[in-house]
């Protein structure tokens, strides 16, 4: 993977012009003119949110973000110009599509769920429901080049970049470079990531009044709160557990588990192995990355594929308590609530979603 | 912010004592190095079954625990230099015997050279410490998890698996085991002579029978076939494990 960035890199700096840019008069047009001046900010966080993690090779500007913000929604990114990296990642969404299966450039699909891209910056585990990618700056690489999604090469994507008419001088204003010739993958890939850490949420209702005192709970979202997060001093049978795996106050926890999705006889059997398809453990095989259950009520359909539309649904799947495969989850046990106990569990998921978030004008496409 | 603030002063002292002394004669690092085992036998997840009291068959799927607040105990008896403020040692990656031959390490840098006899670990988050929050700490730090907003507490160890506890092959006793709460915080020294080189590795073994943790001396046992399930910090059966990880752990030789 680095390899291939750094090929990128070296493809992009020696070549007097790149590949295919129109060179008649290369020396006067390579330069490119304007300020650098990069404005070093730290995202705005409440006291309640963790630390993230610090990435010393590419420290967040507004420049950065402003180019990383434009390149995730620009669709000059795929192959036939037609899909952006928001095509997926909605932001009225929580930055998912609404589909069980994403879609990509000419209808093509792949095999997985959108995931929601929020508090990013604190995911120190890996990406992908697999885990498959460490880090954000490399993840970008991935759906550039999926067939089923964009489509393209760093290549060619650079190449449109260098030719028009904004980019050169959004580049020279982030990363400091002076010519054309200097443009890289690698600059677009932090940039991206630049944008995708800025992308914190934590002003939910949930937040407010737990951790401001703002305003209370109904009571149908206390009750819902009392199931999320007790621990019963008795085992009792209406014990949903969910916060094992969903911890406040990221609503996830960095890990991979089997929620006991899948009936399968052997751990060979699961139709997408997960995190042991990448790390070729074989208790790692059905195992999937703890999501967020932050705006969790904007991301339907839910898990890897998508294949429960509604939160009623995974309540109900939850509650049978996994099928007996041998690395499930041990937190993963049957329980019993009724319809009101039902409604108040999601009247509580429903508190974790953060209308500043998905309105947020920072997060939404640039008017160019 | 608050955060930077707290971390200056400690940048201050760690440039001024790296200057005043001889860092490289007097300054030396350190392994634990952490195995687990289930009576007699390697403790791996999934993989293996354990024979258990009341005909139990037991398979793990997580162990870990917190060791806080380490010191080492210099030779009048007085603690020394505290070398560890706290470090989750889980085993929840060990799917194999070599891996849990290799066990998990936790390696402490800059410990002062010396002779010292003895180290003392905190066994869970020392009290201190666990007045703190999972968002007092950076993403990959070990308290930015396992935390109970309901206790107000870390949980300080936990043990997970399935168990089978009428003969019939099926594991469907699910078995999660947290521990927490300051009442359930201990300390253990281990006497032991300790010398600590400079430019050499230093290395202490330590040892967990898992079983012991469960099972007491006089056999008094946790029976999975009443109750699976351990999270409060009040629970009797939380503090009986806390009280069996005092014998459960030692040093290795
Ligand atoms: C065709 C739809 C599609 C497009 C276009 C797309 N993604 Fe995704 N994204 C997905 C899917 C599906 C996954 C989960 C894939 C998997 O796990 O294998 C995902 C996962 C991710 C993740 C991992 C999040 C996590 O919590 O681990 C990140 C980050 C991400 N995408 C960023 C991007 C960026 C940046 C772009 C543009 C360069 C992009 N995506 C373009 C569909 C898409
Ligand atoms: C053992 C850990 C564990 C427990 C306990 C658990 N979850 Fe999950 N949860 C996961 C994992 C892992 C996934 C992703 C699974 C996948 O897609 O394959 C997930 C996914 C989800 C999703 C879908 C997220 C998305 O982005 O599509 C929802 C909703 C959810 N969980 C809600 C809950 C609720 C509500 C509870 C309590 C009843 C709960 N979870 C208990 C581990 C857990």
């Amino acid at each position: 993977m680095r390899s291939i960035i750094f090929l990128a890199l070296f493809l992009a700096s020696c070549s007097k012009g790149s590949p295919g840019v129109d060179c008649t008069a290369c020396e006067e047009t390579d330069v490119i003119e304007g300020a650098y001046m990069p404005e070093y900010v730290n995202l705005e966080l409440p006291a309640w949110a963790p630390e993230p993690l610090e990435v010393e090779d590419n420290p967040l500007t507004r420049q950065g973000i402003a180019l990383g913000r434009r390149l995730f929604f620009d669709p000059l990114l795929s192959s036939d110009g037609t899909v952006s990296c928001a095509s997926c990642h909605d932001p009225a969404k929580s930055f998912t599509d609404g589909a069980a299966i994403s879609t990509g450039v000419e209808g093509r699909t792949g095999t997985r769920s959108a995931m929601a891209l929020v508090n990013l910056a604190f995911h120190s585990n890996g990406f992908f429901w697999d885990g498959r990618s460490p880090d954000l700056e490399s993840q970008v690489l991935i759906p550039i080049t999926d067939t089923r999604e964009m489509n393209t090469s760093p290549e060619q994507v650079m190449e449109k970049l260098r030719r028009h008419g904004d980019y050169p001088r959004l580049f020279r204003e982030a990363f400091g470079i002076g010519r054309k010739s200097e443009m890289s993958f690698e600059q677009l890939s932090k940039a991206i990531a630049q944008f995708e850490r800025s992308l914190t949420s934590f002003n939910s209702r949930f937040d407010r009044v737990v951790w401001l005192n703002e305003g209370w709970f109904t009571d149908a979202e206390e009750r819902g709160r009392q199931l999320f997060f007790i621990e019963p001093f008795v085992q009792i049978d209406n014990h949903p557990g969910c916060s094992h795996c969903h911890l406040s106050p990221l609503f996830m926890d960095n890990a991979y588990r089997n929620n006991g999705l899948d009936s399968v006889g052997t751990l060979e059997q699961f139709s997408d192995p997960g995190l042991g398809g990448f790390n070729g453990r074989p208790f790692d095989r059905g195992k999937f990355k703890v999501t967020t259950l932050r705006n969790i009520a904007l991301t339907a359909p839910y898990m890897h594929d998508g294949r429960f539309e509604t939160l009623e649904e995974v309540l109900d799947n939850y509650a049978k308590g996994g099928h007996g495969v041998v690395n499930e989850d041990a937190n993963i046990l049957p329980f019993r609530l009724d319809e009101q106990q039902k409604a108040d569990l999601i009247a509580f998921l429903h508190t974790l979603t953060d209308t500043s978030f998905v309105n947020n004008p920072a997060f939404q496409k640039p008017v160019p | 912010m608050k955060k930077i603030f707290l971390f200056l002063p400690l940048l201050w002292i760690l440039a001024f004592s790296a200057c005043q002394q001889d860092k490289e004669a007097s300054l030396t690092d350190l392994t634990l190095n952490f195995t687990a085992d289930f009576a007699e036998d390697p403790l791996v997840m999934y993989g293996r079954t354990y024979a258990y009291p009341n005909s139990t068959d037991f398979r793990l799927q997580l162990f870990q625990f917190y060791i806080s607040d380490v010191y080492l105990i210099k030779s009048d008896g007085t603690a020394g230099p505290k070398v560890l403020d706290v470090a989750l040692v889980s085993f929840g990656g060990v799917q194999s015997e070599s891996e849990a031959a290799q066990g998990v390490s936790v390696v402490l840098k800059d410990v002062p050279v010396g002779q010292y006899s003895g180290i003392r670990l905190g066994l869970g988050v020392d009290p201190v410490l666990n007045k703190t929050q999972p968002g007092d700490y950076r993403v990959d730090h070990p308290l930015s998890t396992n935390y109970w907003l309901m206790s107000n507490s870390y949980v300080f160890s936990k043990i997970e698996g399935n168990a089978d506890t009428d003969g019939s092959g099926n594991f469907n006793a699910e078995v999660t085991l947290h521990v927490g709460g300051d009442n359930n915080y201990r300390e253990k020294t281990f006497p032991q002579p300790i010398e600590l080189r400079a430019g050499q590795p230093n290395s202490l073994g330590f040892s967990v029978d898992l079983r012991r943790m469960l099972v007491d001396d006089t056999g008094k046992f946790l029976n999975f076939a009443m109750m699976t399930q351990i999270h409060s910090d009040q629970s009797p059966w939380a503090v009986f494990i806390s009280d069996n990880f005092m014998e459960a752990i030692s040093m290795r030789k």
